[in-house]
C-alpha cells in the first residue's frame, strides 16, 4: 500500500514540475533547460534552512519558493544579454554548473554525499510522518501551485505572454516591454520548480546532486510535449501518464538496471514519435475564445 | 610551465578544433542546433572500440570505418528525424533532445556505465621529442588531423563551388533555395561531414582515455563555444576551437582536480558572455559612428545650401503677419 502512496506523491510532484515548465516553454516559448537546477535550488535551500537553522516547514517552503524566484530572475536577465541563438546552450551550461556546484559546496549541500536526515514536515503541530499523510500534504501544496499556474495562464498577463511568444515585435509595438514579461514568467516557472524540489526533499528525506541532472529536465520536457505544450491540463496529464508508464513497464521484470534504461529509451522514443505525428500533444493548446476582462484596456 | 602547457594545448586544441569545426559545419549552414551531435560522435567512438576489440581490426581499418559509420549515422538522424520537421525549428530541437535521451541510454545499455577503451597497441601512447618537448603519438595525431581537416575545410570553403554553396546556405537559407541550390542534399552532406569529423576526434581521444556514455552534453557545449567564440563566420570555427582547447588546458593546469569540471563550465559561460558583450559593444559603436556621420553631413548640407538665418526670421514674421 505504501508503494502506491509513494508513487502517488511522485506523480503529484512531477505534475507540479511539468506544469511549471509548461508555463515557461508552452506559454512563453522559452526552452528552459535549467528546470532541474531550479528544483535543486528549492530542495537544497529548504533543507539548509531546516537542518542548519531549525526553520519550520512553512518557512522553508516559502524560502525555497523565494530562492527559486530570485535565481530565476537573475538567470533570465543574464540570458537576455546573450543573442537568442545562445540561450539554449547557456541554460544547458547553467544546469550542468548547478549540479557541479551542488556536488562541491559541501558546507551547504553536503557535497557528493548529499544531505541526509531531512525530517518529515511538521505543520501546525501535526507531523506528516507516514507516506499517506505526506501525500495529502503534497496534494494540498501542488493544488495551490496549480491554482497559481491556472490563474496565471488565464489572466491578462498570461494572454500577453502568449502574444509575446507568437510575435514579440507586435507585442512590443503594442506597448509591452518584453524583457520584464519574460523575466517574470521565467521566475514564476522556476519558483514552482523550486517548490517541487522542496516537496521532493521531504519525500525522500535525502537529496544528492545526481538527482537533479539535465536528464531530469529532459524527462520533464517529455511530459510537457506529450501532454500538450501551452495547455496546463495537458502538461499535468503528460506527467501522470509518463510517471505511471515505467511502473507498468516494470511488470516485465527484467534486470533492474536494464529495465530502467529500457524504460528511458521507450520514453525518449515516445517523445520523438509525438513531435513527429502529434506535435500539439494529447491536449492541444486551446485558442483564447474571449479576451479576459481588461485585456484590451 | 609554458612549454608543458603548449604541448598539452596542441593536443587538446586539436581535439576541440575538430569538434568545433564539425559542429559549425552543421550549425552554420543548416541553422539547426544539433544537440545530438555529441551522442552521434560517442556512438562512433564506441563502435570504434568494438571494431578493434571484438572484430579485431587494425587501427588503419577501424578508424576510417568508424568515421564512415559516424558520418552515416549523423546524416541518417537528419534525413529520418529532422527533415520532416524542418518547418519548425523548435520541433527539430526537441527531437534532437529525444535522440540524446534515447542514444545515451542505449549506449549505457549496450556498453555499460563505465568507459570503454579501444584495443590499440600501446605504441600510440609512447612519447617522442618534437623539439619543444615530449608529445605522445595520440597528441600528434589529434593535432595533425586538426590541422589537415581545418586547412581542407577552409580551402574548400574559399575555393570550391561546394564551399561557396555552403557559405551561401549559412548566410541566407531561403535565398540559397530560391537560386536553385540543392538544399536538402547539402544539408545531408553537412551532417555527414560534421558527424564524421567529430567521430574522428572522439575516436582518437578514446585511444587515450576511452569513451564513456555521459560526456555528450559537455562535448556539445565545448564544440558550440568553440564554433561561435570568434564570431558568426563558418571559417573561424577551427580557430575558435583551438583557442578554447588551449584555454581549457591552461585552466586544468592551474585548477585543482576537484574543481576542474566546474571551472571549465564557468569558463565556457564567461566566453559566451564575453562574445555577446563585445559584439553588442561593436554594434553600438557602429551605430554611434553612423549617427555622427549623419550629423556631420546634415551640418555640411545646411551650411552650403540653407538660406541665411535672417531670411528665415523674415519669412516667419511675414507668415505671422498674413494670418
Amino acid at each position: 500500500m505504501n508503494y502506491y502512496y509513494f508513487l502517488g506523491t511522485t506523480i503529484l510532484i512531477n505534475v507540479l514540475l511539468s506544469t511549471s515548465l509548461g508555463v515557461v516553454l508552452g506559454q512563453a516559448g522559452i526552452l528552459s533547460l535549467a528546470h532541474s537546477a531550479f528544483m535543486s535550488v528549492g530542495a537544497y535551500f529548504s533543507s539548509f534552512l531546516i537542518l542548519q537553522h531549525g526553520a519550520g516547514y512553512v518557512t522553508a517552503l516559502l524560502g525555497g519558493l523565494a530562492a527559486g524566484f530570485v535565481i530565476g530572475i537573475v538567470v533570465s536577465w543574464l540570458s537576455s544579454l546573450l543573442p537568442e541563438s545562445d540561450h539554449i546552450l547557456f541554460y544547458l551550461a547553467a544546469a550542468v554548473l548547478a549540479t557541479e556546484v551542488a556536488a562541491h559546496w559541501t558546507s551547504i549541500t553536503g557535497g557528493p554525499n548529499g544531505l541526509v536526515g531531512i525530517p518529515r514536515p511538521t505543520v501546525l503541530g501535526h507531523t506528516f510522518a507516514t507516506q499517506q499523510d505526506y501525500m495529502w500534504l503534497v496534494a494540498v501544496v501542488v493544488a495551490l501551485g496549480l491554482l497559481v499556474i491556472l490563474r496565471f495562464s488565464s489572466s491578462r498577463f498570461g494572454l500577453v505572454v502568449r502574444a509575446m511568444r507568437d510575435d514579440p515585435v507586435a507585442c512590443r509595438a503594442a506597448g509591452w516591454r518584453t524583457l520584464p514579461l519574460q523575466m517574470t514568467v521565467f521566475a514564476v516557472g522556476s519558483a514552482m520548480a523550486a517548490v517541487a524540489g522542496v516537496l521532493y526533499a521531504g519525500q525522500l528525506q535525502f537529496i544528492q546532486s545526481g538527482a537533479f541532472e539535465v536528464h531530469l529536465t529532459l524527462l520533464v520536457l517529455i511530459f510537457v510535449v506529450v501532454g500538450g505544450m501551452g495547455n496546463v491540463y495537458g502538461a499535468a496529464l503528460g506527467a501522470v501518464l509518463l510517471t505511471a508508464l515505467p511502473e507498468l513497464l516494470n511488470k516485465m521484470a527484467l534486470d533492474p538496471t536494464v529495465q530502467a534504461l529500457l524504460n528511458q529509451v521507450i520514453v525518449g522514443l515516445i517523445l520523438i514519435a509525438f513531435i513527429r505525428w502529434r506535435p500539439s500533444g494529447i491536449l492541444p493548446e486551446r485558442p483564447v475564445a474571449r479576451a479576459p476582462k481588461g485585456a484590451l484596456s | 610551465v609554458i612549454r608543458d602547457l603548449t604541448i598539452a594545448g596542441l593536443g587538446s586544441g586539436g581535439l576541440y578544433c575538430l569538434l568545433a569545426t564539425g559542429f559549425a559545419l552543421i550549425y552554420r549552414p543548416t541553422h539547426q542546433l544539433h544537440i545530438a551531435y555529441g551522442v552521434v560522435a560517442l556512438t562512433g567512438g564506441y563502435l570504434f572500440g568494438s571494431l578493434t576489440t571484438s572484430a579485431g581490426l587494425p587501427l588503419v581499418l577501424a578508424l576510417p570505418l568508424a568515421v564512415l559509420i559516424g558520418a552515416a549515422l549523423g546524416s541518417l538522424v537528419e534525413a529520418l528525424l529532422y527533415r520532416p520537421l524542418i518547418a519548425s525549428p523548435l520541433s527539430v530541437l526537441l527531437t534532437s533532445f529525444g535522440v540524446v535521451y534515447v542514444g545515451q541510454n542505449l549506449l549505457q545499455w549496450v556498453y555499460g556505465p563505465g568507459s570503454v577503451r579501444p584495443d590499440v597497441s600501446d605504441r600510440w601512447s609512447d612519447t617522442v621529442d618534437v623539439g619543444i618537448g615530449q608529445m605522445s603519438w595520440i597528441q600528434i595525431m589529434l593535432f595533425g588531423c586538426a590541422v589537415v581537416v581545418a586547412a581542407a575545410i577552409m580551402l574548400a570553403l574559399q575555393r570550391t563551388s561546394l564551399g561557396r554553396a555552403l557559405r551561401a546556405l549559412s548566410i541566407d537559407r531561403e535565398m540559397a533555395e530560391v537560386t536553385g541550390l540543392p538544399v536538402k542534399g547539402l544539408t545531408t552532406l553537412c551532417y555527414a561531414l560534421g558527424s564524421g569529423i567529430s567521430t574522428l576526434a572522439v575516436c582518437i581521444r578514446a585511444m587515450d582515455v576511452g569513451v564513456s556514455p555521459t560526456g555528450s552534453v559537455s562535448l556539445v557545449l565545448t564544440a558550440f563555444v568553440g564554433a561561435v567564440v570568434f564570431g558568426q563566420r563558418l571559417i573561424l570555427a577551427p580557430v575558435g576551437g583551438f583557442a578554447v582547447g588551449f584555454l581549457i588546458t591552461a585552466l586544468l593546469y592551474f585548477v585543482s582536480g576537484e574543481y576542474q569540471t566546474t571551472s571549465v563550465y564557468v569558463c565556457l559561460i564567461v566566453l559566451l558572455f564575453g562574445r555577446a558583450l563585445t559584439s553588442r559593444a561593436n554594434a553600438a559603436r557602429k551605430q554611434r559612428s553612423y549617427a555622427r556621420d549623419l550629423a556631420a553631413r546634415l551640418a555640411r548640407e545646411r551650411a552650403s545650401s540653407a538660406p541665411p538665418e535672417d531670411v528665415i526670421d523674415g519669412l516667419a514674421t511675414q507668415e505671422a503677419g498674413s494670418r
